[in-house]
């Protein structure tokens, strides 16, 4: 038949003509891949200056989330723990690690955020251990790192990249190379959770004698905490200016960087309480140091 | 005819009233009977849900920090698995402290030297204790964080975790035995100088049914171990400290005697400041840690007194016989 004959030919110039197509099609995207792979390699090759996710990331997180729920704080047993990693992998997996902002972190918040009784929130800055041996022998105190969002990213370290894995084991960018990294966005958003949760008197630890001022204008406490406190909800910050046992007594209540604290606090209209090396805090100091000259 | 029917009646209340005496004596002798299960008041407790998570979770969150007390190379997966075996497919009161031989040969702990630290009856204050002194609980190593807290058993026929447990804690049980092998563990690998931390507001500050008087003084190793520094903790109650026994208390002669038999040397502390602050810091009203503070000075009295006394009924009973050989 004549149209067939016809027909043949026509497809098999078709024919050709897709074949030709697709390898052209293949070329570009070959080239285009090529010159994309070397400005991937070159992101590849980027060595962050900080240290690498935490190994067995996941089965730490977990753990400390099931750990959390069943025996820290029984009362939020019904956390659906699988949820929550699931929920804070999504952040930074297979992510650029400079853009992460902190409100992506916000389904993770929500899943672990819970309410904090009144007069037990602790806002600290350079008094790390301190407050936490505090917390630890009064029970009626909680830190962030005692919430359960907190509690399960104490100490750990995690950024993503966008080939292989997804997660980069070697190095992760430091805040000097990229703000929106996953670690400060994250504790930058659970800072301001906790802060938004206190309500009641809430107390706040801060070291009298470390160079460069107690209350630091870059901290996270001037940047976000303080910001965020509720003025209808927290009735009196009460702070603890400590010092160290064996250093000296660079600042107290109503001097240097203390002063701009207090002038914070009178601004967002919230009653302030100061005092010098809080007597209780302070025999925990001496349980270190019993024969430093102040605990004689 | 009314007389006898009373008299008819009375007699059968009476043997009415024998007959269930001696059944109800009977039932008492039946129950009696019953295997005694000694302290086990048969209470079920659930088991920690999510236990393996919970363990595997502490494992590799513990062992990721290179100075930690992990073996080399641990595998948390492996380590879970030994500690498994221990107790599943039994029966729930047959569990022996030896069943979790392979586990802690799989999370073999170090203890550095003159750094361990045993306590009995004082388990917060150890804690606190160990964190200002730098001291290592069990409850800090390996062995001892994995089961922190935590309630688990097997069963029968049971190749998983059962979720109600039989009288945990005590002898025979999947938790009782750890504890009883581990604490076992602590003190056998313990090196050097010692430590323990004992009650003295109780009355009997060495008590040889704690795991410490039964298990762990036992298993010191005297080719590894000098000296026991015993530290007498004394309880603030809000008013007054709790003075019930000294280093020269009864029970503490009891400790020394039994570390003297193992070759074991001792010392012992009543007053210890870094203790002292350790309680007043628990109270955050300003007038009671005064009042702590200051019975710091009332227990010194307390000891200079006694020691004053001793010292003046020794002089008396040397000179009255000093009087009746002249």
């Amino acid at each position: 038949m004549k149209t067939c004959g016809r027909h043949s030919y026509w497809q098999q110039t078709s024919v050709v003509r897709q074949v030709a197509f697709t390898l052209l099609v293949f070329l570009i995207n070959l080239l285009s891949a090529h010159t994309d792979n070397s400005s991937d390699i070159a992101k590849l090759q980027t060595e962050w200056h900080g240290p690498g996710t935490t190994l067995d990331l996941k089965e730490i997180i977990l753990g400390r989330c099931y750990n959390y729920i069943r025996t820290i704080n029984p009362a939020l047993n019904y956390v659906n723990c699988t949820n929550v990693w699931e929920a804070f992998q999504n952040v930074f997996v297979n992510k650029d690690p400079c853009d992460i902002k902190k409100e992506d972190y916000s389904d993770f918040m929500e899943l672990t955020r819970h309410p904090i009784p009144c007069g037990m929130s602790v806002f600290w800055s350079k008094t790390n251990k301190l407050v936490h041996d505090y917390a630890r022998v009064i029970a009626h105190y909680m830190t962030l790192e005692q919430t359960l969002y907190g509690y399960l990213a104490d100490k750990l370290r995690w950024c993503g990249k966008i080939h292989g894995e997804g997660i980069d084991y070697k190095s992760c960018p430091t805040r000097k190379q990229c703000s929106n990294n996953p670690l400060s966005s994250f504790w930058s958003q659970a800072s301001k959770t906790f802060a938004g949760e206190a309500c009641g008197n809430v107390t706040l630890m801060l070291n009298g004698s470390v160079g460069g001022g107690a209350f630091r204008e870059d901290s996270l406490l001037a940047t976000v905490e303080i910001p965020n406190l509720n003025k209808d909800n927290v009735t009196l910050v009460q702070i603890w200016v400590m010092d160290d046992v064996t250093g000296i007594d660079r600042e107290s209540c109503g001097q240097g960087s203390i002063v701009r604290l207090e002038s914070l606090l009178k601004e967002k209209q919230i009653p302030y309480s100061c005092m010098d090396n809080y007597r209780p805090v302070h025999f925990l100091q001496c349980a270190e140091h019993p024969d430093s000259p102040s605990c004689k | 005819m009314a007389n006898y029917v009373v008299y008819l009646s009375s007699t059968k209340l009476i043997y009415f009233y024998l007959v269930t005496y001696v059944i109800v004596i009977l039932l008492e002798f039946i129950t009696k009977a019953e295997p005694s299960h000694g302290d086990r008041g048969m209470q079920y407790r659930n088991s920690t849900k999510h236990l393996q998570t919970i363990f595997t979770g502490r494992c590799y969150d513990h062992c990721k920090d290179t100075k930690n007390d992990c073996p080399k190379d641990i595998d948390c997966t492996a380590v879970w698995d030994t500690f498994k075996q221990a107790f599943v497919m039994k029966n729930q009161s047959d569990i022996s402290p030896e069943s979790y031989k392979d586990f802690v040969q799989n999370a073999a702990i170090t203890i550095p030297k003159n750094k361990a630290l045993f306590w009995s009856r004082t388990k917060e204050d150890a804690f606190q204790f160990a964190n200002v002194a730098g001291y290592v609980t069990l409850e800090k190593t390996l062995i001892g964080l994995l089961g922190d807290g935590l309630v688990w058993c097997g069963e029968n026929d049971n190749s998983e975790l059962a979720e109600e447990c039989l009288d945990p804690f005590t002898n025979g049980t999947a938790t009782g035995s750890f504890w009883n092998k581990m604490s076992e563990t602590f003190a056998r690998t313990a090196s050097g100088e010692v430590q323990v931390l004992l009650n003295g507001s109780t009355g009997l500050a060495f008590n040889s049914s704690s795991t410490f008087g039964s298990v762990e003084v036992y298993s010191l190793d005297p080719n590894k171990v000098s000296t026991m520094n015993i530290w007498i903790l004394y309880y603030f109650n809000g008013s007054d400290w709790v003075i019930k026994e000294s280093c020269k208390g009864h029970s503490i002669e009891k400790l020394k005697d039994i570390l003297t038999a193992k070759n074991i040397t001792s010392s012992c502390t009543e007053n210890n400041r870094k203790l002292i602050h350790i309680q007043c810091a628990r109270f955050s009203n300003e007038s009671i840690y005064e009042l702590c503070l200051s019975g710091v000075s009332n227990i010194d009295m307390t000891f200079s007194t006694t020691t004053l006394l001793a010292i003046i009924i020794a002089i008396h009973k040397w000179f009255e016989e000093l009087v009746l050989h002249s």
